[in-house]
């Protein structure tokens, strides 16, 4: 199991020496999921969004889309991105299938290292992408306040960022989203104007992201004429499905602090593995987005 | 200052006359305790728009300021599994309390599917479920409604308007260049994924020395099917007279071993060759040189199985084996036998100076004894620094063909047809941090035989006196060709990619021609005039530097420069030294959109096919001798191409522009005396322009669902012909529209439409011929309804418009009824086929040389009743 817990450790982090690592109790029974949770609501409501951002991949404008799900709850819902945690599930399923065969991990190898791997036979080349994001945010509408944890398998994050409802103003227009009848509100949160399309329909004061406050379900988006939108693209009934936080020893930070650290991520790694022997690269994603936070 | 405050205290009061305040306690009907969270709103009466809310505290209290001039208003309370509870009240200040009551929340669900398609890098990945609907049986079906793909009639992918240079299956080349197997015999719904690997450069280890701006497909199979042995076999039995269509498929996939076993035998006019057919672009190969023919009338423009009179066995085994140490064996074996009858009446109008022209009316029956096989084993091993691949690929053709064509006389035609060929193509390629070596070898030998008998003897002034009535004409003609292309590549990588290669190619051919008189079993020798014995030798040295360099972000250019120097033997030895460069350059204009614009310049000499002085017999009307003069073409080809692909909207768009202009030295020109042709040649430099542009379009419009897809194209040529002994400039013009549309009005009705337009003019300058514009219309409908589950009807229709008619209909129509009904694993299908029973097909179509007439025999009315069912 060591073993395999190293091969974690080093896909994630980014290390150009072969070091000794120390790999604390929690760090293990964070990537075995042995880590004890609190529930914290029961949902019985998903609604997925389609988050649509752009971003610049080396001068080109370039369209961005991720799926996101919110479960909610009476007190909180929990918004995360589906992609991304079906993503690390199928990492793991590899992991796992290479786990057997696993006798030294190596990080950064050279061309000829690698040729020299290879040419003892065999071998699995890989690359993988993670794109998206990494962030679970959990939303206490009654404290109103929002728990945003992020992080590596090895160090997690937790930073707490008091969103009071934001302040919405009623339009008289509506449109139909899925089904429902929407009516039209506008708020500026730091930094941006927003439009917001909520369902009077479905009783839920909730929406995407930080967004709430509505009294219905925040259905559509539009953040600054379009630079961003968050569109509903399905609602499914739950039925009591948990909202759980892991009982994690965080790093307590802020919420500026904690994006840098999810731009870090979004690079590309690849990993070689000949008979049990990894070798890990990384390519770091040259694109540039917007921050939908500007204050 | 004061004044300011008593302003807006003023102001303060006045606003808050005209507020309402409303306030109250919701309470549980059950409990009686205070309900926390509910959400407060407030209407204009009875609408549904929201004009002011709030939430209830811990207490169940609530308070909602409002500014209105309305008289009623309505106050709801709704929440969390609450029943929602409604109340009309009066626009005044004051106090409202509720009680309400538990429900459980109930919500119109939307379930989330996965988007029809999506793009990683350069990967596009089309969810086949989302693009599958009752009507598809095979993947051929699904891929043509995907926007950006395009199957064409012989089997052919393209993606944005280019054939697609790779198909794999789980990202292994199993099939080759005979992927209509897969195509034709694969069911949907074991395909998860049908992914487009874009810019696909196969050979891995290249891909930073040589790109590619081809596309391949690669298959994601489901889980379900993969490791499992799938197995499909179908029955089939008709009338008029008897039909036979029956299958046997079986396929095997997993990560170490691939299978593709098929069985065909068919004559109800599917065609089942056409799944063999060879869709690559051109590999490395020895030419086919068909240089005698059995005459044939040109093919109708309606869909094949009306008029393929086939009796046709087909079968396939493909195998593919992942070895240790990253090999891969793979072999392929195919075989078809066919027997396909052709019925027709030509009657063909050679245009002659002045207004004369030559008219030959012919009554035709052919049929074609087709016999092909072919095998080729392949062992390659494709890793980021390593290639290597070698492959010996066999074929063998016995061809014959019987005719017989009523011009007055009866005249009988056979042909013999046996072509041999072996052929080995390796491939080495290893690359370091930097640097590219590559070796290059192709070897081939073909043997062609070819023999056409003519019975009785036409042109006895060519040949000996018979002495027997029973004597007829043999023209025999054999080509040995042996074809090497070698080379030696150097690259290296850099700012500037630079690659550096030595080539070495031969092409040698050997041509026996004999045109005899065959007089009581004796063969009787024409003279020397009639004869062929022709040895021609190709060699070609290369040196080719290429650069490759990217400007920016988003601009690449590429340079090819190859100078060639090329010795052709024949009864005498030429040199050439040519350069050709080429040049490409590339520009990402955006996300969506990319452009290219490429330049070539090629020079070439003219082959075996035009260096031939004694006479051959191609065809019982056509005796066909050069000059022996080589030509010498001078190529410019200057093409752009604009790509549109945008996975979000689902829309993919092409266009393409090819300019190419060919200047020659000799200007052919054929001769008629009788119904004879010969060809001869005139040193007279000349011109050749084309121009062809095409646009293509398809966009899948989720909403309500349906697909759509657009394509015209437009040719212009240009070009001096001889038209006896008088030099003339023919242009001629042709314009082509079609669309294709399927949708999915409700459940139960889907709908397919296909139309096309074409236009075509050609024009004599100096001879004033009679040459009208032709208009061409086609267009399906297919209706299919799926009145309850598992049964399908399906009617379509077919209609073709041809304005060049002069006499009779110019509409044709068709029409077909089918019917099935689909059990778990079986399917029941019904097809009635031509209920009309149209028996001919008429066309006319002009070209440079005259116009040609045709009717041609259609399959009648037919009945096939097919059972298809899985066992594995």
């Amino acid at each position: 199991m060591k073993n395999i817990l190293l091969l974690f450790f080093l896909v994630i982090t980014n290390n150009n020496l072969y070091s000794q690592f120390v790999i604390s109790k929690s760090a293990s029974d964070r990537m075995e999921g042995k880590l004890k949770k609190e529930i914290l609501d029961k949902a019985s409501l998903r609604c997925w969004y389609e988050f649509i951002q752009y971003c610049s991949n080396e001068g080109i404008k370039e369209q961005v889309v991720d799926t996101f799900t919110l479960d909610i709850g009476l007190k909180c819902s929990m918004y995360y991105d589906q992609n991304r945690i079906m993503r690390d599930s199928a990492d793991r399923v590899e992991g796992e299938r290479l786990r057997p065969r696993v006798k030294l991990i190596r990080q950064h190898m050279t061309k000829a290292e690698i040729d020299a791997l290879r040419e003892q036979g065999g071998g699995s080349y890989q690359e993988l992408l993670s794109r998206g994001e990494t962030a679970v945010l959990y939303k206490d509408r009654k404290k109103q306040k929002i728990i945003i944890i992020d992080g590596t398998i090895t160090e997690m994050y937790k930073c707490i960022d008091e969103v009071p409802p934001q302040s919405w103003e009623l339009r008289e227009d509506t449109m139909t989203i899925l089904g429902y009848v929407s009516q039209k509100a506008e708020t500026v949160f730091r930094g941006r104007s927003y439009v917001a399309w909520f369902a009077p329909d479905i009783p839920l004061q909730d929406g995407p992201w930080k967004l709430y406050g509505l009294p219905g379900l925040i259905l559509q988006v539009v953040v600054d004429d379009g630079l961003f939108v968050f569109k509903a693209i399905g609602i499914q009934q739950l039925e009591s499905f948990p909202i759980a936080m892991n009982k994690d020893q965080y790093v307590t930070t802020d919420r500026k602090q904690i994006r840098k650290l999810a731009f870090k991520k979004n690079n590309k790694r690849r990993f070689l593995g000949v008979d049990g022997i990894f070798s890990m690269s990384f390519e770091a994603d040259k694109r540039i987005f917007d921050e939908l936070e500007q204050e | 200052m004061k004044l300011c405050f008593l302003l807006y205290s003023l102001f303060l009061v006045s606003s808050l006359s005209s507020q309402t305040i409303l306030n109250g306690n919701i309470t549980d009907k059950k409990t009686g305790q205070a309900v926390e969270a509910a959400t407060v709103s407030l209407y204009a009466l009875r609408s549904n728009r929201i004009i002011a809310y709030t939430q209830s505290g811990e207490n169940g209290e609530y308070r909602i300021l409002f500014n209105g001039k309305q008289d009623s208003l309505t106050l709801a309370v709704t929440g969390f599994n609450l029943k929602k509870v409604v109340k009309d009240i009066a626009n005044k200040s004051q106090t409202i309390d509720f009680v309400v009551g538990d429900e459980m929340i109930s919500i119109k669900e939307v379930i989330v599917v996965a988007p029809k398609i999506n793009e990683v890098g350069d990967t596009l990945n089309y969810n086949v479920e989302r693009f599958t609907d009752e009507t598809d049986r095979t993947l051929k079906d699904v891929l043509g409604k995907m926007p950006g793909i395009q199957v064409l009639e012989n089997g052919m992918i393209l993606y944005m308007n280019k054939p697609i240079n790779r198909f794999y299956i789980e990202d292994m080349d199993l099939l080759k260049d005979r992927y209509g197997i897969a195509t034709n015999n694969i069911n949907p719904n074991d395909i998860a994924t049908v992914q487009v690997l874009q810019k696909h450069q196969p050979v891995k280890a290249l891909k930073d020395y040589e790109t590619s701006s081809d596309a391949a497909i690669n298959l994601k199979l489901k889980k379900s099917s993969k490791g499992v042995v799938l197995a499909t076999a179908q029955l089939g039995a008709g009338i008029s007279p008897l039909l036979l269509s029956n299958e046997l498929v079986g396929m095997y996939f997993s990560k170490k071993m691939q299978d593709m076993v098929v069985y065909k035998g068919d004559n109800s006019g599917r065609d089942i060759l056409g799944e063999l057919n060879s869709l690559y672009n051109p590999e490395p190969k020895v030419r086919d040189l068909d240089i005698l023919a059995v005459l044939k009338p040109r093919q109708p423009a309606v869909s094949l199985q009306r008029y393929l009179f086939n009796d046709a066995h087909i079968g396939t085994v493909n195998h593919l084996l992942a070895l240790k140490n990253r090999y891969v064996l793979s072999t392929n074996i195919y075989y078809a036998y066919d027997e396909p009858k052709r019925e027709s009446n030509a009657e063909t109008d050679y245009y002659l100076p002045g207004d004369s022209s030559l008219k030959i009316c012919e009554q035709n029956v052919s049929k074609l004894y087709q016999n092909r096989m072919g095998a080729n084993i392949e062992l390659s091993a494709n890793t980021d620094d390593f290639f290597l691949k070698n492959r010996v690929k066999m074929e063998g053709r016995w061809d014959k063909e019987n005719g017989r064509v009523f011009t007055g006389d009866s005249i009988r035609q056979h042909l013999d047809n046996p072509v041999y060929g072996i052929s080995n193509q390796f491939e080495w390629v290893t690359t370091n941090e930097r640097n590219m070596f590559k070796v290059a070898s192709f070897a081939g030998y073909k043997d062609m035989t070819q023999t056409l008998d003519i019975y009785p003897v036409l042109y006895d002034a060519l040949l000996p006196p018979a002495t027997s009535l029973m004597a007829w004409m043999r023209q025999k003609a054999r080509m040995k060709d042996f074809t090497t292309t070698n080379s030696l590549t150097y690259g290296r990588k850099g700012k500037v990619t630079q690659n550096y290669s030595l080539d070495f190619n031969a092409h040698v051919q050997h041509l026996q021609t004999d045109l005899l008189l065959m007089d009581r079993g004796i063969e009787v020798t024409g003279g020397d005039s009639l004869a062929n014995d022709l040895k021609r030798e190709h060699y070609e040295w290369k040196l080719h530097v290429s650069h490759s360099l990217a400007l920016g972000d988003n601009v690449n250019v590429h340079l090819f420069c190859p100078i060639r120097y090329l010795l052709v033997r024949e009864q005498h030895t030429s040199h050439y030294l040519f350069v050709d460069p080429f040049l490409v350059f590339e520009q990402r204009l955006s996300a969506y959109l990319s452009s290219s614009l490429n330049y070539s310049f090629t020079q070439e000499v003219s082959g075996i096919e035009n260096a031939y002085t004694g006479n051959v017999m191609t065809s019982y009307r056509n005796l066909l001798r050069n000059d022996g003069e080589r030509d010498r073409y001078k190529i410019h080809n200057l093409w752009w191409i604009l790509g549109y692909k945008s996975p979000f909207s689902s829309l993919f768009g092409s266009f393409t522009t090819f300019y190419t202009h060919t200047r020659a030295r000799l200007l052919s020109e054929y001769l008629y005396e009788g119904i004879l042709a010969r060809k001869s040649t005139l040193q007279y430099p000349n011109n050749t322009q084309s121009l062809f542009s095409s646009l293509m379009l398809g966009k899948d419009l989720e909403t309500i669902k349906s697909s759509f897809s657009l394509n015209a194209d437009y040719n212009y040529n240009r070009s001096l012909q001889i038209l006896q002994r008088v030099i003339s400039s023919y242009k001629s013009h042709s314009l082509s529209v079609g669309g294709k549309l399927h949708t999915k009005i409700s459940r139960k009705i889907i709908l397919d439409y296909k139309i096309r337009g074409s236009w075509n003019k050609s024009l004599f300058q100096e001879t004033e011929l009679p040459v009208n514009p032709v208009w061409l219309l086609s267009q399906q409908l297919l209706f299919n309804w799926l009145p309850v589950e598992k049964w399908m009807l399906g009617v379509s229709c077919e209609h073709f418009y041809n304005d060049a008619i002069r006499s009779g209909s110019r509409n044709m129509w068709f029409a077909d009824l089918n019917l099935s009904y689909t059990l778990k694993n079986t399917e029941i299908r019904l097809d009635c086929t031509n209920l009309f029973n149209t028996r001919h097909y008429i066309s006319t179509v002009f070209n440079e040389t005259g116009r040609y007439y045709t009717e041609y025999g259609l399959r009648p009315g037919e009945v096939l009743l097919r059972v298809r069912f899985k066992f594995l």
